[in-house]
């Protein structure tokens, strides 16, 4: 058998035996969710890092860099690490408003905060969209992943995959994601550095690296791809992967789920300094991939950039190392989406509007039916194989970040926001989003709404959030009190 | 500067040490939440 084969069997049974541990603490929907509030800084630091590397990463950032450049570092590496920035002030609040008032996804904030059962009903159906997209593209980067180094069918990797992350989420929920993420985390910085090891000397340096590219071609050195991207484009995308982070359900949820405000921030703190360190070494293996297959028609994507490299360039014993690490960085996000959306409907749609009354246990089991039916949804989405992955990314956004902007900053910081400013600002921020994103898709958009969504749909929201709260009746103090 | 680009090389040195910002505000207590209603 194929050692790389070899090595990923024996990785899943190992991830799902951790899931039936997981399942074994899991008693209730607290558990499920938020593994019971009680992750401390260092594992909450591992499954938050672990969510926020997966196969975009490795597949679709190494191949946007292959093909383009330093571009890589304004248009997605920047952006991240000035939202981390964001998430560690924002953290241990989310932190201290969980425990204080008792919730458990980010719609029960905003239905909280806000008093209004129409933001909990929105935020979930964008969340729910927005992650079809993600978990999407997660599952086409393993499908690419399993057919170029391993040589498996396109439609098998997504399937085995898929199969083996589902099984676990369902057991454990939030304690087996937290601790799987964790060791999944572990091994993926542990592989890409030592790929990161592998590859410079192969290059020549860091230095000999640029001198390579340069003579490839210019265009690779300059932060625009010689001006393929104009500048407002790319502050767009910055911009829009700087707030998607701390907007995002899965971190909002992280740091619900940490043990005390304090191990909120640590979790930021310890994970973008790793992630800082990760990001350097995947810009120079995104750098490298040019050097070793400088000829773009070489490829017939710019996905298949990495996955082609460790084939081609990187021993077997290596590249089967790096394969289970692709495999846990794919795996480690998808879970927690799964669990995302199975605790979406269950506690935000099935228990808020089809039966109020619903038992702890029959929520539970609603969690886990649609982490089954939302999982083989994506799956069938995967197969049909749409666009380059960075551009579904790019369209992923928009859904996490357009309708959110304005209630989430102005929800935790500004006493005044209300509901029909909330409203009016979520309405507007995530129709006019999915307004642009669409002429855009259908290339019918005016040069003057060819920018990302998010640079129209924010100042809209943000303007609207002030305007209507500051006209319409505020809230009772006990109330603020409640939230501030 | 590593045959980068000054402007590359910057942004470069500006992405680190954004990286290490929020381990800075951890460490150095600065972000203080209200601790009022966590339970142990």
């Amino acid at each position: 058998m194929d050692v790389k084969l070899l090595m990923f069997i024996i990785y899943c049974i190992i991830i799902l035996f951790v899931g039936y541990l997981g399942y074994r603490k899991t008693k209730t929907l607290g558990d499920f969710y938020l593994a019971g509030r009680q992750l401390k800084k260092w594992i909450a630091a591992g499954t938050f890092a672990g969510t926020f590397v997966s196969a975009i990463t490795f597949v679709s950032w190494i191949g946007f860099g292959w093909k383009f450049g330093t571009a890589i570092l304004p248009v997605y590496i920047f952006g991240c690490l000035c939202g981390y920035i964001i998430y560690a002030v924002v953290a241990p609040k989310l932190s201290m408003l969980a425990h204080r008032n008792d919730i458990y996804t980010p719609s029960d904030f905003y239905e909280g905060r806000f008093n209004s059962s129409f933001l909990r009903l929105w935020t979930t159906i964008f969340t729910i969209i927005g992650f079809t997209l993600y978990l999407g593209i997660q599952l086409i980067g393993t499908g690419v992943l399993f057919e170029v180094i391993l040589g498996i069918p396109f439609i098998y990797g997504v399937i085995i995959l898929g199969v083996v992350y589902t099984i676990y989420t369902l057991l454990g929920g939030m304690k087996s994601v937290a601790w799987t993420d964790a060791i999944q985390f572990s091994l993926f910085v542990i592989a890409t550095l030592v790929a990161f090891g592998y590859v410079l000397p192969r290059v020549g340096g860091i230095s000999q690296m640029n001198a390579s590219l340069a003579s490839i071609d210019t265009k690779l050195l300059t932060l625009n791809a010689g001006g393929a991207f104009k500048p407002m484009w790319i502050i767009g995308i910055w911009f829009a992967v700087t707030v998607v982070i701390p907007l995002h359900y899965g971190y909002i949820s992280r740091a619900m789920a940490c043990k005390t405000p304090r191990d909120a921030i640590g979790m930021v703190g310890i994970g973008s300094f790793i992630l800082m360190i990760f990001y350097f070494a995947i810009l120079i293996l995104a750098l490298s991939a040019r050097v070793l297959i400088p000829d773009t028609a070489a490829l017939t994507g710019l996905d298949k950039a990495f996955p082609t490299m460790v084939l081609e360039h990187f021993p077997i014993a290596l590249g089967a190392f790096i394969l289970v690490a692709l495999g846990a960085a794919v795996m480690s996000t998808t879970d927690s989406i799964l669990l995302q959306v199975g605790s979406n409907i269950a506690n935000d749609i099935y228990k808020r509007y089809i039966k109020k009354d619903a038992s702890d246990k029959s929520t539970l089991s609603i969690a886990r039916i649609f982490v089954v039916i939302f999982a083989v949804l994506t799956i069938i989405f995967a197969l049909t194989k749409p666009a380059a992955l960075y551009l579904i990314y790019n369209f992923f956004i928009v859904f996490l970040v357009a309708p959110y902007v304005a209630i989430f900053f102005f929800g935790l910081y500004w006493k005044k926001a209300t509901k029909a400013g909330a409203v009016a600002s979520a309405i507007a921020g995530g129709g006019i989003g999915i307004f642009v994103q669409a002429l855009q898709l259908a290339k019918i958009a005016p040069p003057s709404l060819s920018f990302h969504p998010t640079l129209y749909a924010v100042p809209v929201s943000v303007i609207l959030m002030i305007v209507v709260s500051l006209a319409s009746k505020q809230y009772p103090e006990a109330h603020v009190k409640k939230w501030f | 500067m590593w045959g980068f680009r000054p402007e590359a090389f910057w942004l470069l040195i500006a992405t680190i040490v954004a990286g290490i910002v929020p381990l800075v505000l951890f460490l150095s207590n600065a972000v203080k939440p209200d601790r009022k209603g966590v339970r142990k």
